[in-house]
C-alpha cells in the first residue's frame, strides 16, 4: 500500500486572494494531494500542473482534491482565490502506483448534496484495487471543526473561523464499499465530502499504522462544547433545574453551563465551562441529561474526558480529592448514579496548567465518591461535570466524553514496520481526537486497551520505548484512573507469517497491575523479538506459539506460562504458573529472584519428571518447606516426579501439594591429573572416584550372579558401584549392576565365594570411573545432584611411562559441583 | 610380565617364566619389572578399588653415589612364585618379596634369595661386583650358614647347602681337599 510520508496544514483565517500551501516533505514520484476548502461557494482554480480529482461546493463553501506527481522533493502549490478565508492541507504519498495521476488513483468521489446535520457525513467510495489507502476530506462552511468517527484517522481536523475542513484516512486491504465516515463537530452547517482511493505500489511494502474499519475503538458520548442541544446530545440543566442535590452527603449547587471557545482537546472546537462556586460545604456542577441514552457497557465498558482548568489559578481554587475535588457523575437519572472525583487540589495526578485525562469504568464502584441507586449503564442518560469549590471558584473547562473500547492496531510492512510515533498517532487520531497516548519524549501513558493486529496485519518495530498505564485510583492522591486491575492492557495477535513485533529494549510498566498477553489465537508464524524488554506489574498471558528471549519480568502479580518458550529471561518477584511439568522444560537459562515471598514457580497438572535447564533461583528458601517462598511449588497432590537440574541450574527448593518431588542436581564432576613436577595435564591417567559412605548391604550368590538387597538404591542399570568389606574377597570391588528392583542389583562376580557374603559389606556408588583425556580430565557434566555427597577417590597412572605414584582425592559434591586436581609424583 | 593377581586374596602370583634363569635351578628376579607389572595391576579398572600393593623409592644418586630402589609390599599384599624346584634371586632393589614371617612371600618349595644390603647401591662404570661375584658372594654367604633359610648340612665327606654340594676329601695325610660337585 501506499503510505503518508507528510503532511502539512495551511490556514489562512484573514481573506486571502492567493493560498500559498505548506509543503509536506515528499519527493520524486510522490502522489501530492491537497484537500483545500474555503469560504464562498465558487470554485479553486486549479494550480498550473495539478489535477483537480474532486471539487465541491456547498451553500457556502468550496473544496476540492487536487494531485499531482512529484518530479521534485521541491515541488510548490498555490491556490489563487478571489478573496476568501481557506485553508488546505497538502499529503505526500509515497509508494504509489506507476507514474502519473491516473496511475495513482482507483476511485474517487464527492458528496452529492449538502449535509447540514449532525452528525456530517461525508462519501464512500467502492474502489476497484486491492491496497488502497483512502483520504477523505470533509468541506464545510463556518468555522465548525468538524472530526471524522473512529476509526478514520484524523490528520487534520480545523477551520479558519468562516469555514472548515477535516482530512482523514483508512486503508483497505481487499476492494468492497467503503461507507462514508460520518463526523462531529462544534456545530452544523453545509457540508460535503470527498473522497480518494490511491493505489499501491509498494507492493504492500509501505503500509501506514491505521484501524481497520471493522473496529470501533470509541463511541462519541457528547462532545462538551457548551452547546445544548444537537451539539452536545442533550440540553443542560439550569443551576436552578439541577436534579441531583446531594452526593456523599454533601449539598449539590447547579451551575449553568457556559462555553469557552477554541478551547477544546482539538483547539478548534470550545468546550462546556462550568463556572465553579466558592463553598467549604456545597459541591457544584452542570447537569447534562442527553436527548438519547448510551449504552456505556459496550465496548470495554470505559468512559473518557478530559479537563481544564481556565487558568492554573482555578486549580486552587478547588477542593482536594477528599473534598469533591473534580468530580463526574454519570448515571441512568439523578437518583441512580456514581460519582467519580477525577481531579483536585493537592493530588498527585491533576496538572493545574494542563489538559487532564480521566478514565472510568463505569462498571466499577470501588473508587467512587459517591453513589445513589441502582444505575443502568445500558442505558446511561445522566451525566454531571462538576467541582468543590473549597478554596474558591474553580472554573473548569469540559470536553470530549467517549466510550472507549479496544483499540486495534494495523499496519506497517515487514521491511517498514510502523514505530512508536506511528502507535502513538494512531491511537491519538483514530479514536477521534484524543490524547489516549500522552507522548512525552520516548514513553507513552496509555489510556486505553490496545490490540496489536489480529484483523489486519501489523508489523511493528519499536526500540527503547516506554509504555505504562496510570495508577488506579486510591481517592487521595491518584485521581484519574478508575478502572479495575487488568481491565485494560496490550494484546498481541500475529495471525501468521505476515505479522510481526518488535519491542526490543522496551519497558511496559505501570503501578497498578494491567494485562500484557497474546491472545489464544496468536501464530507462531509471527515473529516475536522482545529482548531487552521488560514487563512490570503486567498479569502475563502466554501462549504455546510464543517464544522470547532475553526479557526481564518484575513484579508481575501474575504469569500463565501455557506452554510458551522462554530463554534467557529474568522473572524477578514474578511467579510462573504452568499446567503441566513438562512445560517448565520451556524455560531455560532463566534467572528467578524473590520478592521476599512467594515461589518462583507453581506447576499444576499430573506429577512428572521434567528437567530444568539453566534455571537459577535466589533469595527464595534454602530448604523444602511450605513457607510460601520455596522455589518451585508442586501443586500437585499425589504421584512422584523429579526435577532434574541441568546446564549449571540451581538446585531449588520444594513445596508439594503432596506430590513426592525429588530434585537431581546435574552438577559437573570432574577431576584433572597432572604432573606435580611440571603441572603438565597427565592423559590415560586412571581415575575413580566413589561415595565415602556407602550403605549396608547384604550379598547372596547364585551361580556367577551377586545379588545386593539395597534399600531405596536410586541406581539405575549400567551404573557402577564399588563393593567393599566383603570377606569373601570376590564380591568386593568395582562392579557394573543391573537393577531388579528399588530394593535390590545384580552383578557379576568370579569364582564361587560362599554365599551369602560375610563381613561388613557397603555399596558405594561411584561417581568418576576412567581414563583421563588428554587435558587430564575425567568428569561427568551431568551427575544429578540430590544433596551434599562426600567422595574419596584415587588417581593412578602403572601401564604405561611416565608411571605415577596414587594420588588420593576426595571432597563433597555440592549443589556447585565437584572440581578436583590431582597431582601425581612421578614414580619410575 | 604376566603377573596376575588374585584380588579376593590380594595375592600376586609370579610365573617361573618371568624369571631369568642364571645357572642350573638359579633364577633371577628382576624386582623393577616386577614392579611396573604390578603398578599397572594397581592402576588397571579391576585394581583401582584395592589399596596400594606396593610402595616404591626409587634409585636416588647421592653425593655420586646411585642407592639402590627400595621396593615394598603393603596394605597385606602377599606375593607367591610358581611352585617348583628352583631358587629365585631378587635382583635390582631392596625389597621385602622374601619375607616370611611378614606373610610377604608366600612360601613354597621355591627357594628365594633376597640380595637386600644397607649399602646396596646400584654400579656402573668398574668399581663394585660383578654379577658373578655378586653370585659368588652369595654362595659364600649360604655356605657359611648365614641364611637362615639356607641351613648347611656338613658330613665328614661333603658340605651342602642348596645347589652348593661340597666333597671333603684327603688326598693326603697332611691334606683336606674341598670341590665343589657339579
Amino acid at each position: 500500500m501506499a503510505r503518508i510520508r507528510d503532511s502539512a496544514p495551511t490556514i489562512y483565517a484573514a481573506a486571502t486572494a492567493s493560498m500559498v500551501c505548506e509543503m509536506p516533505t515528499h519527493e520524486s514520484g510522490d502522489l501530492l494531494v491537497a484537500i483545500v476548502n474555503k469560504d464562498t461557494a465558487s470554485a479553486f482554480t486549479t494550480p498550473s500542473g495539478w489535477t483537480a480529482e474532486r471539487t465541491v461546493l456547498s451553500a457556502g463553501a468550496a473544496g476540492g482534491i487536487y494531485l499531482k506527481r512529484a518530479t521534485s522533493s521541491s515541488e510548490t502549490v498555490t491556490f489563487s482565490l478571489t478573496s476568501e478565508t481557506c485553508c488546505a492541507l497538502v499529503i505526500a504519498v509515497e509508494g504509489v502506483n506507476g507514474t502519473t495521476v491516473a496511475d495513482a488513483v482507483s476511485i474517487s468521489a464527492a458528496a452529492g448534496a449538502d449535509d447540514s446535520t449532525l452528525p456530517l457525513s461525508g462519501v464512500g467510495v467502492t474502489p476497484s484495487h486491492n491496497d488502497c489507502l483512502i483520504i477523505h476530506g470533509l468541506s464545510t462552511d463556518s468555522g465548525i471543526a468538524p472530526s471524522a468517527y473512529p476509526p478514520w484517522v484524523n490528520l487534520f481536523a480545523g477551520d479558519t473561523g468562516a469555514n472548515s475542513l477535516c482530512v482523514s484516512y483508512t486503508f483497505q486491504r481487499t476492494a468492497a464499499a467503503i461507507t462514508a465516515p460520518d463526523h462531529w463537530a462544534g456545530s452544523a452547517d453545509d457540508a460535503r465530502g470527498l473522497i480518494v482511493a490511491i493505489r499501491d505500489g509498494s507492493s504492500g511494502a509501505k503500509i501506514a499504522p491505521y484501524i481497520p474499519l471493522s473496529q470501533v475503538p470509541a463511541v462519541l458520548v457528547t462532545p462538551l462544547i457548551g452547546s445544548s442541544g444537537t451539539v452536545d446530545r442533550g440540553t443542560y440543566n439550569s443551576a436552578a433545574g439541577a436534579q441531583l442535590t446531594t452526593i456523599n452527603g454533601k449539598t449539590v449547587a447547579g451551575q449553568t453551563v457556559a462555553q469557552t471557545l477554541d478551547s477544546g482537546v482539538n483547539p478548534f472546537r470550545g468546550s462546556m465551562r462550568n463556572p465553579g462556586a466558592s463553598s467549604t460545604t456545597n459541591l457544584n456542577h452542570v447537569e447534562l441529561p442527553l436527548t438519547t441514552a448510551v449504552d456505556l457497557t459496550a465496548g470495554e465498558g470505559l468512559i473518557f474526558g478530559t479537563y481544564l482548568n481556565l487558568a492554573p489559578r482555578d486549580y486552587v481554587d478547588q477542593g482536594s480529592p477528599a473534598q469533591g475535588g473534580v468530580y463526574v457523575v454519570a448515571g441512568s437519572d439523578a437518583s441512580n448514579y456514581r460519582c467519580w472525583v477525577v481531579g483536585g487540589q493537592f493530588s498527585k495526578t491533576e496538572r493545574p496548567d494542563a489538559r487532564n485525562n480521566y478514565l472510568i469504568e463505569v462498571a466499577s464502584s470501588d473508587t467512587i465518591y459517591g453513589s445513589a441507586g441502582s444505575p443502568s449503564y445500558s442505558a446511561a442518560d445522566f451525566f454531571t461535570f462538576g467541582s468543590s469549590g473549597y478554596y474558591g471558584a474553580p472554573t473548569i473547562l469540559w470536553a470530549e466524553l467517549y466510550r472507549i473500547g479496544l483499540f486495534v492496531l494495523a499496519g506497517g510492512s515487514a521491511t517498514n514496520p510502523i514505530g512508536f510515533d506511528d502507535l502513538v498517532f494512531v491511537v491519538n487520531n483514530g479514536g477521534g481526537i484524543l490524547p489516549l497516548a500522552q507522548q512525552a519524549g520516548a514513553l507513552a501513558t496509555l489510556w486505553v486497551p490496545i490490540r496489536f493486529g489480529g484483523t489486519d496485519a501489523i508489523n511493528v518495530a519499536c526500540n527503547l520505548n516506554t509504555f505504562q498505564y496510570p495508577r488506579k485510583a486510591d481517592e487521595v492522591d491518584y485521581v484519574d484512573f478508575h478502572v479495575s486491575n487488568n481491565k485494560i492492557g496490550i494484546e498481541f495477535y500475529g495471525v501468521g507469517a505476515g505479522d510481526s513485533f518488535t519491542f526490543t529494549n522496551c519497558l511496559f510498566t505501570s503501578a497498578s497491575p494491567y494485562y500484557w498477553r497474546f491472545h489464544a489465537s496468536h501464530s507462531a508464524s509471527a515473529p516475536l523479538d522482545f529482548s531487552g524488554s521488560s514487563v512490570v506489574n503486567a498479569t502475563v498471558t502466554l501462549r504455546s506459539t510464543v517464544t522470547l528471549a532475553s526479557m526481564s519480568f518484575i513484579d508481575c502479580p501474575s504469569f500463565t506460562l501455557n506452554s510458551a518458550e522462554l530463554d534467557a529471561c529474568l522473572f524477578d518477584n514474578t511467579k510462573v504458573t504452568a499446567s503441566a511439568p513438562a512445560d517448565l522444560a520451556d524455560i531455560t537459562d532463566a534467572r528467578f529472584v524473590s520478592g521476599g515471598t512467594g515461589h518462583a514457580i507453581e506447576v499444576t497438572g499430573t506429577a512428572a519428571n521434567v528437567t530444568l535447564t539453566g534455571l537459577t533461583f535466589e533469595g527464595y528458601a534454602g530448604t523444602n518447606g511450605s513457607t510460601g517462598n520455596e522455589a518451585i511449588y508442586v501443586n500437585i497432590a499425589s504421584g512422584s516426579m523429579t526435577i532434574s537440574i541441568a546446564g549449571g541450574g540451581s538446585t531449588p527448593s520444594i513445596r508439594t501439594a503432596g506430590a513426592t518431588v525429588t530434585v537431581q542436581n546435574a552438577v559437573t564432576v570432574k577431576v584433572t591429573a597432572k604432573d606435580a613436577n611440571t603441572a603438565a595435564a597427565v592423559e590415560t591417567a586412571r581415575v575413580l572416584l566413589y561415595a565415602t559412605t556407602g550403605a549396608t548391604v547384604t550379598i547372596t550368590r547364585s551361580g556367577s550372579t551377586a545379588t545386593v538387597s539395597h534399600t531405596a538404591h536410586g541406581y539405575a542399570t549400567g551404573q557402577k558401584v564399588a563393593i567393599v568389606g566383603a570377606t569373601q574377597g570376590e564380591y568386593n570391588g568395582i562392579k557394573t549392576i543391573t537393577v531388579v528392583d528399588a530394593n535390590s542389583y545384580t552383578y557379576t562376580v568370579s569364582g564361587t565365594p560362599a554365599t551369602p557374603a560375610t563381613g561388613t559389606i557397603t555399596s558405594h556408588r561411584v561417581v568418576l570411573d576412567g581414563n583421563s583425556d588428554a587435558s587430564g580430565i575425567v568428569q561427568d557434566t551431568g551427575f544429578a545432584y540430590t544433596a551434599d555427597l562426600a567422595v574419596t577417590g584415587r588417581v593412578r597412572k602403572g601401564s604405561a611411562a611416565p608411571r605415577y605414584k596414587t594420588s588420593p582425592v576426595s571432597g563433597t559434591i555440592t549443589t556447585s559441583g565437584f572440581e578436583a586436581t590431582a597431582f601425581l609424583v612421578s614414580d619410575e | 610380565m604376566a603377573l596376575t593377581m588374585d584380588w579376593a586374596t590380594r595375592t600376586v602370583s609370579i610365573p617361573q617364566a618371568d624369571l631369568a634363569l642364571v645357572s642350573g635351578t638359579l633364577y633371577e628376579l628382576d624386582t623393577n619389572a616386577f614392579r611396573l607389572a604390578l603398578k599397572a595391576l594397581e592402576a588397571s579398572p579391576e585394581g583401582m578399588s584395592f589399596p596400594d600393593a606396593h610402595r616404591h623409592n626409587t634409585i636416588a644418586t647421592v653425593a655420586g653415589v646411585t642407592f639402590a630402589r627400595l621396593i615394598e609390599i603393603i596394605n597385606g599384599y602377599a606375593v607367591e612364585f610358581e611352585p617348583g624346584a628352583y631358587s629365585v634371586r631378587l635382583a635390582g632393589s631392596n625389597n621385602n618379596l622374601f619375607d616370611v614371617e611378614a606373610g610377604i612371600l608366600q612360601q613354597n618349595t621355591v627357594q628365594v634369595i633376597a640380595q637386600n644390603s644397607a649399602g646396596l647401591v646400584v654400579v656402573t662404570g668398574v668399581s663394585g661386583l660383578t654379577p658373578t661375584q655378586s653370585t659368588q658372594l652369595a654362595e659364600l654367604h649360604r655356605k657359611a650358614g648365614l641364611d637362615p633359610a639356607s641351613p648347611v648340612d656338613i658330613t665328614d665327606n661333603s658340605i651342602a647347602t642348596d645347589d652348593i654340594d661340597i666333597a671333603i676329601s684327603q688326598p693326603s695325610a697332611t691334606t683336606t681337599r674341598l670341590t665343589r660337585q657339579p
